[in-house]
């Protein structure tokens, strides 16, 4: 891999391995302490991963990576987003009351549901991102993590029942992520 | 496994529109009669739409040029990130120094280095300052003390990018 090769790369993954840490650790400066460290290893190793198969190579580091990180810290979770600094620059330029309420409602539940997945399994909080955020699809995530995709239902399948237990417990009917408060 | 439990497993796959067309259409049949999997959908159906409409934050600006320079530093002498952040100010500064005392020499192509070093040296000696300097602005930037920041910000992404042209990653077992 040359020079050229790796800025190529670099640029058309940064934005997607850089979102799936934030997302996974929720906290910036891991976010960008892992993606700088899957970049540097995926230039390291150039010389066994095809230019094709690059992509999902980096999703695989960045996915270990973020695993091995939130079990060193398991005892001191953070609370990125919380006040979210990003929210008021979300809110659309007009005037409309109810879609500013929206918006900051929509905020509301993603960081209710975060917050809930901040409770699974490291591993299974990385493989819901990748499907529901980063639209992967189940076969894809199944090569970068190694699994069949059958193994990949179960684990969302019972991802989804615990997140409905643990909303629950705190008093979230069902889901209930999308209960009108007002 | 009853109907059901086989259904819910589905779900994924059948919102992403992943199962083959008798699959859909099997759990479409079943949904239509079953409310209880109807609820399951219903939740499927708003995991997928909060986590799928979470916004994408923007790549970090210097990060880029981060990933650049650590990729320049042979594997054994990367520091952890957060020994780096722990440097103090005045070690900062120092590193600071010196790497602008040797970056004009190290990196013109027209005055040159010594010629009395070998091209090994000089390589060396323009990785390390590449990288003292990147390390130094990054530190001082997370200090907040921004001057050095925005003395080098023209410079250096400039002088990291030169030098990563310059400079394959060794690998073992590798031929660079």
């Amino acid at each position: 891999m040359d020079h050229a090769l790796f800025t190529q790369l670099l640029e058309s993954n940064r934005d997607r391995v850089y979102n799936q840490a934030l997302y996974c650790l929720r906290d910036p400066e891991d976010a960008q302490d892992v993606t700088q460290e899957a970049f540097v290893k995926l230039w390291r190793n150039y010389e066994n991963i095809a230019p094709d198969k690059a992509a999902g190579w980096l999703m695989r580091v960045n996915h270990n990576l973020c695993i091995d990180l939130i079990r060193r810290r398991q005892s001191q979770r953070k609370n990125f987003g919380y006040p979210d600094p990003d929210v008021l620059e979300r809110l659309p330029d007009v005037e409309s009351g109810n879609r500013i309420e929206e918006t900051l409602r929509l905020d509301q539940q993603q960081r209710t549901l975060l917050n809930a997945m901040d409770t699974l399994p490291p591993e299974t909080r990385s493989v819901m991102m990748m499907h529901y955020f980063q639209e992967m699809k189940l076969q894809e995530i199944a090569e970068v993590v190694g699994k069949t995709v059958s193994a990949l239902k179960v684990q969302i399948h019972r991802a989804r029942k615990s997140l409905r237990l643990v909303l629950t417990a705190t008093s979230e009917p069902g889901l209930g992520i999308k209960r009108e408060t007002g | 496994m009853n109907g059901c439990q086989k259904i819910e497993l589905e779900l994924a796959a059948y919102c992403s529109g992943e199962l083959d067309p008798a699959g859909m259409d099997m759990v479409r049949r079943h949904l239509a009669g079953c409310a209880l999997c109807r609820e399951e959908l219903g939740r499927e159906l708003e995991i997928r739409g909060i986590l799928g409409t979470l916004p994408e934050h923007e790549f970090p600006e210097d990060l880029e040029h981060r990933i650049k320079a650590a990729a320049l530093r042979p594997v054994a002498s990367i520091p952890p990130a957060r020994h780096r952040r722990r440097m103090t100010a005045v070690l900062v500064l120092a590193a600071a120094s010196l790497a602008v005392a040797l970056l004009v020499p190290a990196l013109d192509p027209v005055s040159g280095p010594d010629q009395s070093w070998t091209e090994e040296e000089i390589a060396a000696a323009r990785q390390e300052v590449m990288f003292t300097l990147a390390l130094t602005a990054k530190v001082i930037d997370r200090t907040q003390k921004n001057t050095m920041v925005d003395v080098f910000a023209d410079k250096l992404p400039h002088a990291i990018d030169e030098s990563f042209k310059m400079v394959k990653p060794k690998t073992p077992g590798g031929n660079g």
